[in-house]
């Protein structure tokens, strides 16, 4: 009684004090944010699915209604085609919308969200100013401890502090992992520092003129610094490495990366560290990257040797013959991880596989080889092997792409799964890698680090077009993934693209035998394809 | 004080009306509600009727067959069809789900038809996961689901006029014809299953 009789500027200071105190985190007393993000992002609340009904008469619950799906990790909402779904971070809800701003540029804004508002909202689909929410929006049956839980989360999202900004400048690592040679780790770096000073440079022939109206004048661009971070020792002592370097110098995010030990490929003490700091890092360098379903923070090129094996499996699948030996060097876990995703892929429809470790006795005559060997290796199985002609198939990332490391005796019976663009159409492509480099005083000396090293830097950039860095980490790849099918410099691949969860970007590839052209050496079975 | 009366008023009815009956009577309670819509979103959908030709494809089925498209379209059936995919999280869902309530609302009738839902992220729908995702909305064998190569895709997409350059950019649409060599109903925007069955009666009486 004493609310409704209170003046009405009483009121609407009252309800503005309130909404500040939301946005700004002071409030939600006895709210657990972690029912919140239950809510928010699994469409749950304990062991009870939310659920909630969308216009049309649908009903949706648990995970299907998680809020994550449409207004995305972030909070800051999304786009699909001209679908939007606005930021609701807490800082966006408790703050009055004006007229002509927001998803919908349109919009008629409206009032600040409270708590009590925002209940309403979510049941009756009406905002604080009385105007329907989007179609697509369901109406959810939260109770009021489970809203007040929601917004602990989402003052918690808007809170998030970014690490690696400092003042004007948003910091940045490359890692560079085990043994890696100096001649590598030079050309990476000077791809990613000129990269980086590219950025810094700003838009170049538009900056004297601006100079001349200083109307035009942009505010002066976040300049980015890249970090070198050295990994030295075994991998298990990576992870104190990693936090020892982000604690002397946090970074925003990682580009690029090599692994040097070629044998023991593995990453996973940088992928689970990008995923516990949630830390973007994009496109290493790796010839098998971890499995990168559960990831949410590390985007890889590509699936690398897990690629190919699915390449090889779909070809042999439409084989008469198929047996099938797989052949590898003990201890080496690319190849390792390769002849395991065949092994798995080809039981899965019945084909059996042998296994053998360079040095055994050699197969049976009729059975298809798979050779999961590097340069040296494959020369040797070739001259024990000299009078075979039973067909091979080779792992062309094993072989750094080096079609030349193929003993010629070897090609008329290979076949290559080759998850690169096949060289004869990578023209365009390495005409603008090269004047790139060129024009910044670089020589084209490694394409394939070179190109990956671009790739990297060009995706930040990408990215970063579209966000800044005080938006954060989830936003950085939410932008990624909606731009990088249309706008990516898609490198050595044949094509990149990633989408909603998507942390593979190239997923395609060629089977290539070699022809007898010079002019094109290597001749693909078809299109490139998705196993 | 007006504001306040209206805003109860109009919550009043919001309260009356079922929820699921999506915001229609809340909106004709609330005299600004006529200036809150962007095209696709708002509730409703356009309707064209369009011939369109479908070039020769072939596409992969979820069971992993790879089939000529025209045959799967002129199988003599009447033809629901859409265009998805299944890391789409805001459009593709609605859709989807749309299509299973419609075909859930047809019954029995709706074993004589064929819904066809193609992917246009074809590269990262493999079969099994064009499996999960239809069986995520309860798929029968009424109701199939293809990929392919991305170039396929995207003739089929542009044969359709429903392509829009990446899959980022896609829009809700639904293309309904009553059989072969028939032209085809385009919904544009979101048709709910009752709008379905609605265009569907249009095109095919009831048995």
């Amino acid at each position: 009684m004493r609310r409704r009789a209170a003046p009405r500027l009483w009121r609407k200071a009252l309800a503005i004090a309130l909404a500040q105190a939301l946005a700004n985190g002071a409030f939600a007393q006895g709210a657990s944010a972690e029912i919140g993000r239950q809510i928010y992002l699994e469409g749950r609340a304990g062991t009870e699915a939310i659920t909630a009904r969308r216009a049309g008469g649908l009903e949706t619950q648990g995970n299907a209604a998680a809020c994550v799906h449409c207004h995305r990790r972030s909070a800051l909402g999304g786009a699909e085609g001209r679908t939007y779904a606005p930021p609701i971070d807490a800082r966006a809800l408790f703050t009055p919308k004006m007229p002509g701003t927001g998803a919908a540029a349109a919009g008629l804004g409206r009032d600040a969200y409270g708590e009590s508002t925002l209940q309403h909202a979510l049941s009756a689909g009406l905002d604080p100013s009385g105007r329907p929410l989007d179609y697509l929006m369901p109406r959810y049956a939260l109770d009021a401890a489970q809203v007040s839980s929601l917004i602990a989360y989402l003052q918690s999202v808007s809170q998030r502090p970014t690490p690696g900004i400092s003042d004007r400048s948003v910091h940045l690592a490359t890692v560079m992992a085990g043994d890696v040679s100096p001649a590598a780790r030079r050309i990476a770096e000077q791809t990613l520092q000129a990269c980086v000073a590219e950025h810094n440079a700003g838009p170049q022939p538009e900056a004297r003129r601006k100079r001349l109206a200083q109307s035009m004048g942009r505010a002066a661009p976040m300049t980015w610094q890249l970090h070198v971070w050295n990994l030295q020792g075994p991998p298990t002592t990576w992870d104190a490495q990693l936090r020892e370097h982000a604690r002397q110098q946090p970074v925003f995010a990682m580009l690029g990366g090599l692994l040097g030990a070629p044998l023991n490929n593995d990453w996973s003490a940088v992928h689970a560290f990008c995923e516990r700091e949630a830390l973007p890092c994009l496109y290493p360098q790796l010839q098998m990257p971890p499995t990168a379903e559960d990831g949410v923070y590390s985007v890889y090129a590509s699936g690398g040797v897990r690629l190919e094996a699915g390449l090889i499996a779909q070809h042999v699948q439409g084989l008469a013959s198929q047996r099938v030996v797989q052949w590898l060097r003990s201890g080496d876990t690319a190849a390792r991880a390769g002849a395991d995703a065949l092994r798995d892929a080809l039981q899965r429809q019945g084909i059996g596989v042998e296994e053998r470790l360079l040095g055994s006795a050699p197969a049976a005559a009729q059975a298809l080889q798979v050779l999961w060997l590097r340069s040296g290796d494959l020369a040797k199985f070739q001259a024990a092997e000299a009078a075979s002609d039973s067909r091979v198939y080779l792992s062309a990332s094993l072989l750094a792409f080096q079609a030349e490391a193929v003993p010629l005796a070897m090609r008329p019976r290979a076949l290559m799964a080759y998850a690169h663009e096949l060289p004869q159409y990578l023209g365009a492509r390495r005409a603008q890698l090269q004047s790139w480099l060129a024009n910044r005083g670089l020589a084209f000396e490694d394409e394939a680090l070179q190109a990956d090293a671009y790739m990297a830097c060009n995706a930040l950039q990408l990215a970063m077009s579209e966000s800044d860095a005080h938006l954060g980490a989830d936003f950085l790849l939410e932008r990624l993934e909606a731009l990088t099918e249309r706008r990516g410099f898609a490198g050595l691949y044949p094509r990149l693209s990633l989408g909603v969860g998507q942390r593979v970007a190239s997923k395609t590839g060629y089977l290539v035998r070699f022809a007898s052209s010079d002019a094109e050496p290597l001749e693909a079975l078809g299109d490139a394809f998705a196993p | 004080m007006l504001q306040t009366l209206r805003q109860s008023m109009r919550l009043a009815v919001c309260a009356i009306a079922p929820l699921a009956l999506g915001t229609a009577p809340c909106q004709a309670a609330d005299e600004h509600a006529h200036h809150h819509h962007h095209v696709d979103t708002s509730p409703g959908y356009a309707r064209q009727v369009a011939n369109y030709r479908i070039p020769e494809l072939s596409l992969v089925g979820s069971d992993g067959r790879s089939v000529g498209f025209s045959q799967e379209l002129d199988d003599g059936r009447p033809v629901v069809l859409n265009f998805i995919f299944t890391t789409c999280t805001a459009v593709c869902p609605v859709l989807s789900q749309s299509m299973a309530e419609f075909r859930r609302k047809l019954g029995k009738e709706g074993e004589k038809l064929h819904m066809i839902s193609v992917s246009i992220d074809p590269e990262q729908d493999t079969p099994a996961r064009l499996g999960a995702y239809a069986a995520r909305f309860k798929a029968d064998a009424s109701w199939s689901f293809y990929t392919g190569t991305t170039s396929s895709s995207v003739t089929l997409q542009k044969a359709f006029q429903a392509y829009f350059g990446d899959k980022m950019h896609h829009r809700p649409m639904t293309f309904m014809r009553s059989g072969p060599g028939q032209p085809w109903a385009r919904l544009e925007g979101f048709a709910t299953p009752d709008d379905l069955l609605k265009e569907y009666r249009l095109l095919v009486a009831a048995p």
